[in-house]
């Protein structure tokens, strides 16, 4: 475990940086064009036609143009110009690093504890103020003792904004609020409280990933991995379901044995369609490959005997669960790439589905990070969504979007493969100043630099103007 | 403009030019009772069975002559400004051409340098129609040369007329000092009107930039920061320099800018010369 950083003094609060858009980082790459300006400017001067020039003197002769510390300062000016406008455009957040100090309650969530990484955070927050109180996000705020989940907390898992609302209450009027969440915490429905408390929220990053495993012109199984669970979902067209010769192999930690009831679902869903299943196992390091040594799983007596049927072709599933159990070994030749645009949070955990077609797949998700709030929309039809058309989706969308205080111009008719994205700050309010609770990303750097550039601009403007 | 100043400046002091007999056509006009039967046009009266009569203008003897400095270098323009001093010269010749041709005075204008083809007087025109037309289509180009006044189409003749040169004076060599000895030498009533841009004459120029001759073409990049009190000392002795070659031979001299209005400085100059007997 690695040690945690010395404590910060009190009241030193460092900075965390973000981007919304960093592709426009690469526009300080462009400070190189007033560079070039100035130096294929160098030694010219602008040509004035005079009547005569007779009254210059004899003695005038071509100077070689040499460079005057205006023109350094001019050019320093330009390039401080381009250089401000590419930051502001990568849109810059800035946020304090939250320090718990004495008179504060660590709220954390108690599915964060489960998480190494979660571990780690909240021990790094004790070891900054270890006056703080720690408390679980449900009601009552119970102290976090030997980090068993408190009873009944899977009730709030999904409304976590009510849990806060009910920490609010009992926490006594100054303390504030350190909330230790996973970063889904802005997808949640309901009304956001009003709370009295200084609350700063960290917002945990949880990695991802995501991608589809199948054969290369059918994919056939979407796969989506993060440190909190791996989601298996099936998209089975009917041509890829009579197939035979397509195999399925399971692959889980034996530790994590609990994880086979989600395999043996995986495979009586496909075996329900038809498909051929074999589970197959296999050992050798930490890793044991299972056939039929998981004691959930029925005895198959159509499972081959030891291991996957040499030449099949195979398909990788894996168990839901810690990161450990979903990151099987997956041979190279097994792995599909996408043939199609991503949805990256359908149907999983951490992205709440709006709107589902008939056989319940959804077509608009939502999801959030700290800075943003995203609507990611399905981009491809299945065949058995012909009730629904674009239009209709979008008529749909439109009337959610009104309802929800968004704006209209904001909204666009949907076609196939159209996603669009949101910021937080046009997520809709329901109560409450959303700076109680959001992430305290703030666009000041965005602002400031902004303000920079048209001062930038103005002195341009003026150099230039006393330079002629 | 032209019309506005010379009304101004003209009202019920001068004559008008007067319809009568003379050598050159003026208008027809129907014949009235009491009119000289000698000057019934029967040529006219034969082709439209209608009495018409001849009046031809008095014959006058003045004539003034416009020189008009048409080189290169007074195509030069103000700077941050469009007007060239081409432009104000124009309005120079064009309000005294008018004022003399109210006088009844005979008018001609001569063009010095001038492009190719333009400022020539047109077959159709004459008098102060025909300089107006020639004014109108004059434009700058090349320089005054060697003779650049006779080239102008200006006649030898030993005959006092008065001359306008309207110019800004700027020569090559010694060309303009030269034809204004001619004139002189001949016994023409001399106007010098030199004309320059205000920038010119106060060195309003960037700080470091390339400068071109007009007329010569010749470029030299300057930084003008220690070169203005040598240009203040070079134009006022040039300036001087005309003053007094114009005061020593008897010429009118008026440096005139172009920012300058008509009325402010035109009075003066008419009224200086009539103070002198002219």
């Amino acid at each position: 475990m690695a040690a945690p950083p010395a404590s910060k003094p009190k009241g030193q609060r460092p900075l965390s940086w973000r981007w919304l858009d960093p592709s426009w980082l690469f526009g300080i790459l462009a400070v190189v064009l007033p560079i070039l300006v100035h130096l294929w400017g160098r030694g010219r001067g602008r040509e004035v036609v005079v009547a005569s020039l007779r009254w210059f003197g004899d003695g005038v002769s071509t100077f070689a143009r040499r460079w005057r510390p205006s023109d350094l300062a001019l050019l320093i000016v330009r390039c401080a110009l381009v250089m401000a406008m590419a930051l502001a455009l990568a849109q810059p957040r800035a946020a304090t690093r939250p320090v718990a100090k004495e008179g504060t309650w660590i709220v954390v969530e108690p599915a964060v504890l489960e998480e190494e990484q979660g571990r780690l955070r909240l021990e790094q927050l004790r070891a900054e103020s270890p006056q703080s109180e720690v408390r679980w996000l449900v009601p009552g705020a119970p102290p976090v003792g030997d980090g068993q989940s408190p009873a009944g907390a899977d009730r709030w898992r999904d409304d976590q904004w009510a849990a806060l609302a009910a920490v609010g209450e009992v926490a006594p009027p100054g303390v504030d609020l350190v909330l230790l969440t996973r970063d889904r915490l802005a997808a949640l429905p309901g009304a956001r409280p009003v709370l009295t408390h200084d609350v700063t929220w960290i917002a945990l990053e949880t990695p991802d990933s995501v991608d589809w495993l199948g054969t290369e012109s059918h994919p056939v199984i979407r796969r989506e991995s993060s440190a909190e669970a791996t989601r298996l979902e099936m998209s089975v067209d009917e041509d890829i379901a009579g197939r035979t010769g397509l195999e399925v192999l399971v692959e889980v930690a034996p530790e994590r044995r609990e994880d086979g009831a989600l395999a043996r679902r995986a495979v009586e869903s496909l075996k329900s369609r038809g498909w051929r299943v074999s589970l197959a196992s296999e050992g050798g390091g930490g890793t044991v490959r299972i056939l039929l040594g998981l004691p959930d799983l029925p005895d198959d007596p159509a499972l081959p005997d030891g291991g996957f049927t040499e030449g099949a072709r195979w398909v990788l599933l894996d168990g839901e669960g810690p990161e450990r159990a979903c990151r099987g070994t997956v041979r190279p030749s097994q792995v599909v790439p996408r043939p199609f645009p991503m949805m990256r949070c359908l149907g999983s955990e951490w992205g709440r589905p709006l709107w589902s077609a008939p056989d319940g797949q959804p077509l608009l998700t939502q999801t959030a990070s700290p800075d943003r709030t995203i609507y990611r929309f399905a981009s491809r039809l299945h065949p058995s969504w012909s009730g629904l058309d674009a239009t209709g989706w979008a008529d749909w969308l439109e009337e959610r979007w009104l309802h929800d205080g968004l704006l209209p111009s904001e909204v666009t008719p949907l076609g196939l493969d159209r996603r669009r994205s949101f910021s937080n700050e046009q997520e809709p309010r329901r109560a409450g100043p959303p700076s109680e609770v959001s992430p305290r990303f703030h666009p000041w750097p965005e602002t400031v630099l902004w303000w920079l550039v048209a001062g930038l601009l103005l002195a341009e403007r003026w150099m230039q103007r006393r330079r002629s | 403009m032209a019309q506005r100043l010379v009304d101004g400046y003209l009202a019920g002091h001068h004559r008008s030019p007067r319809p009568g007999e003379g050598a050159e056509l003026l208008q027809f006009r129907a014949y009235e009772p009491g009119d000289d039967l000698r000057r019934v046009d029967w040529r006219a009266y034969a082709r439209s069975d209608r009495f018409f009569v001849r009046e031809s203008e008095v014959e006058r003897d003045i004539v003034i002559r416009f020189v008009l400095d048409a080189t290169s270098s007074m195509a030069v323009a103000e700077a941050g400004t469009e007007g060239s001093k081409l432009d104000a010269a124009r309005s120079v010749v064009a309000t005294l051409a008018m004022l003399a041709d109210r006088q009844g005075d005979r008018v001609l204008l001569h063009v010095v340098g001038a492009r190719a083809g333009s400022g020539t007087p047109r077959g159709g025109g004459r008098g102060l129609s025909g300089l107006f037309s020639q004014l109108e289509s004059v434009e700058a180009g090349g320089e005054w040369g060697d003779r650049g006044l006779a080239k102008s189409g200006f006649p030898p003749r030993r005959r006092r007329d008065l001359v306008v040169l309207v110019s800004d004076l700027f020569q090559q060599g010694q060309e303009i000092e030269e034809d204004l000895g001619r004139l002189a030498a001949v016994g023409h009533d001399v106007i010098v009107v030199q004309l320059l841009h205000r920038s010119e004459h106060d060195f309003v120029v960037p700080a470091e930039a390339v400068f071109r001759d007009a007329e010569s073409g010749r470029r030299v990049a300057v930084a003008t920061a220690g070169l203005r009190s040598e240009y203040f000392a070079r134009r006022d002795a040039e300036l001087e320099h005309w003053r007094q070659l114009c005061a020593r031979r008897g010429h009118a001299y008026r440096l005139v800018m172009t920012d300058q209005d008509l009325s402010e400085w035109l009075p003066l100059l008419l009224r200086s010369r009539r103070a002198n007997g002219r």
